[in-house]
């Protein structure tokens, strides 16, 4: 019986400090968080200064 | 904001119109935390600022922020978030910084009744968990964080209005403002 073998992706080592260099960079012109800004500009439509 | 050294080396990324920093938490399992400090809008001429915080999922290349994680290292993971605040008041000195947790939407305790383990009766207690880490701190080490910074207090009402109020220790709020002392600030 032939058994089928699959061939996984090869794997690279990449040091941490280079990991986040390579993150930063693909996200750099990125909004990571849309939805929180979207709420911050709604929670700040009315906003009234009270004194304490 | 002392420099907490149990915490995580991190990778800063400025923008225009933005400022990321990027670690590994490495607890359970290694994972990337992203911090955004995106500009909101203006506010009284001064630029408001409001810090977005997640899990990067490189796999699926999208960030991950309406989720625990529970990795085992929260106050690493505090500290070092709690270490680029100074560092955005370098970038920024004269805007403030609004806080907010992306656990106190309205729609969050639909979605946690649905994987939640706590037996919670009428309030749900992870919502708004994330301000209240924040305000804990803020309330422990108020003296010394007022020596150079001005808090105020938001509560936003059911009739979508919010109001901003001096700071008061040990009171409810579902926002934090801050701003450098030096610089002065009326709404």
């Amino acid at each position: 019986m032939k058994s089928k073998v699959t061939k996984s992706q090869e794997l690279i080592k990449v040091p941490e400090a280079g990991l986040l260099s390579l993150v930063s960079a693909k996200l750099k012109d990125r909004v990571l968080f849309p939805q929180k800004i979207e709420d911050a500009k709604k929670y700040l439509r009315k906003v009234k200064m009270t004194a304490s | 904001m002392s420099n907490f050294e149990n915490s995580y080396e991190l990778e800063e990324e400025k923008s225009e119109h933005d400022l990321k920093f990027f670690f590994i938490s490495k607890g359970h399992q290694d994972i990337i935390k992203a911090i955004q400090y995106s500009y909101v809008q203006e506010l009284n001429s001064k630029s408001v600022y409001n810090i977005g915080f997640g899990d990067y999922d490189i796999e699926n290349d999208n960030i991950i922020d309406n989720v625990n994680t529970n990795n085992g290292d929260a106050y690493k993971v505090f500290n070092t978030v709690l270490n680029t605040i100074p560092i955005f008041f370098e970038n920024y000195a004269t805007s403030i910084l609004m806080v907010q947790g992306s656990d106190g939407r309205p729609e969050f305790m639909e979605h946690c009744k649905l994987t939640c383990t706590k037996k919670c009766n009428n309030e749900c207690k992870n919502h708004n968990r994330r301000i209240n880490i924040y305000k804990t701190y803020v309330d422990k080490n108020f003296s010394t964080l007022s020596i150079d910074y001005h808090f105020l207090g938001g509560i936003k009402n059911d009739d979508e209005e919010t109001f901003l109020e001096p700071y008061e220790l040990q009171k409810k709020y579902d926002s934090v403002f801050l701003f450098k002392k030096m610089y002065n600030f009326t709404v």
